[in-house]
C-alpha cells in the first residue's frame, strides 16, 4: 500500500498542471457573489414581457387608426370637407342625413 | 427548551474554530446554510485536486477552466440537494465536475464518447502489473511523454486512473462515475498496464 501511495505521488508530480490561475479563483468567487440568472427568472424577465409586447403589437395592428387616435370618423370627414372649401349646401348634398347641429359646432 | 436545528448547532461549533480546521462534512453543512466563507474554504481545499483531474482529463486549459468554474458554481447552487448519506462532499463535487466535463467534450470534440459510460465489470479479471517496473518507468520518463500517454488512453480509463491518483477509493470513484467499484478497479488496472505498455519501448533497455 505504501508503495502504491508513493507511485500515486510520483504520477501526480509528473502530471502536475501547476497552480490554479488566480484569475479563475477570482472569477469563481465573483460569480458566487453575483449569482447567475436562473431559468425561472429568465422566464419572468424576458419571455413574459416579450409575449406581452407581441400581444400589444397584434392588437395595435388590428385596430383602426381612428380608434387609436380617439377621433370620430364623421367629424373627420366633415373637417376634411371644410378644408376642401365645401359649402353647407354641398355638405347637405353629400350627406342627406346631414346634422346641422353638429356642423354648427365647427364654426364654418 | 426547544431543540436547536443542526445549522444552529453547527454555527455554535464552527464559529469557535477556524474554517480550515473543519471537516468537509462540517463545511458542507455551513455551505448548505449559504455560508460563502465556508464555500471559499472548501474551494481552497479541493481546487488543486479538481484542477489536476480536469486538466489531464480534458487536455485543454480553456475547457478545463470553463468546466471547473461551472462545476464549483453548480456545486454551490445545488447545495440544497446534497445528501450526506449518499456521498461525501468531495465525491459529489467530482461527480458534478466529471459529468460536466463529459458533456462539454461530447458537445465540443469529435472524439467518440459512446463507450464512456459503459460498464466494465467483465473487462479483465486480475491484470498483473509489475509495480517496480511501473515505478521505474514513471520516474525515468519525461513529463511531456507521460502527459501524452495519459491523453492517449481511452476516456474511461483516463478518468479512472486520474481519480485513482487523487487517492480516491474505488467506492468513491464508483459514485463519481456511476459505474461499479469493481469496474473502476478494472479500468485503473487496464490504464496502468496501458501506460506501461506505451512507455516501455521508449526507455533504455536496462530498465526492462
Amino acid at each position: 500500500m505504501k508503495k502504491q501511495n508513493s507511485l500515486k505521488e510520483l504520477y501526480r508530480s509528473k502530471l502536475d498542471p501547476g497552480p490554479v490561475p488566480s484569475e479563475l479563483d477570482a472569477k469563481i468567487m465573483n460569480q458566487l457573489k453575483a449569482p447567475r440568472l436562473k431559468w425561472s427568472w429568465n422566464l419572468l424577465g424576458f419571455v413574459i414581457p416579450g409575449l406581452a409586447l407581441c400581444f400589444v403589437a397584434i392588437v395595435y395592428l388590428q385596430t383602426p387608426t381612428e380608434v387609436i387616435l380617439g377621433q370620430d370618423v364623421d367629424l373627420m370627414v366633415e373637417a376634411s370637407m371644410e378644408i376642401s372649401e365645401f359649402s353647407i349646401e354641398e355638405h347637405t348634398l353629400a350627406y342627406e342625413d346631414f346634422d346641422e347641429v353638429a356642423m354648427s359646432e365647427y364654426e364654418f | 427548551m426547544k431543540a436547536l436545528s443542526w445549522v444552529q448547532e453547527l454555527g455554535r461549533t464552527y464559529s469557535k474554530r477556524p474554517l480550515d480546521s473543519l471537516s468537509d462534512e462540517e463545511l458542507m453543512m455551513a455551505i448548505h446554510n449559504s455560508d460563502q466563507r465556508a464555500f471559499a474554504a472548501f474551494y481552497e481545499r479541493h481546487k488543486d485536486g479538481l484542477y489536476f483531474f480536469l486538466k489531464r482529463f480534458l487536455g485543454r486549459a480553456d475547457l478545463c477552466e470553463e468546466v471547473m468554474q461551472e462545476s464549483f458554481l453548480k456545486f454551490y447552487e445545488t447545495r440544497a440537494r446534497y445528501n450526506s448519506l449518499m456521498s461525501k462532499p468531495r465525491t459529489w463535487l467530482y461527480n458534478i465536475a466529471r459529468n460536466t466535463a463529459v458533456d462539454v467534450l461530447r458537445k465540443r470534440t469529435e472524439t467518440n464518447w459512446g463507450d464512456v459510460d459503459q460498464n466494465f465489470e467483465s473487462y479483465d479479471q486480475e491484470l498483473f502489473i509489475d509495480e517496480s517496473l511501473e515505478m521505474r518507468l514513471i520516474a525515468k520518463c519525461e513529463k511531456e511523454e507521460l502527459q501524452l500517454c495519459i491523453a492517449r488512453l481511452v476516456p474511461n480509463q483516463r478518468e479512472a486512473i486520474l481519480l485513482w491518483m487523487q487517492e480516491i477509493s474505488y467506492e468513491e470513484m464508483a459514485q463519481v462515475t456511476g459505474k461499479s467499484a469493481q469496474a473502476m478497479k478494472n479500468l485503473v488496472n487496464r490504464a496502468r498496464a496501458g501506460l506501461v505498455e506505451m512507455l516501455v519501448p521508449n526507455v533504455p533497455l536496462e530498465l526492462k
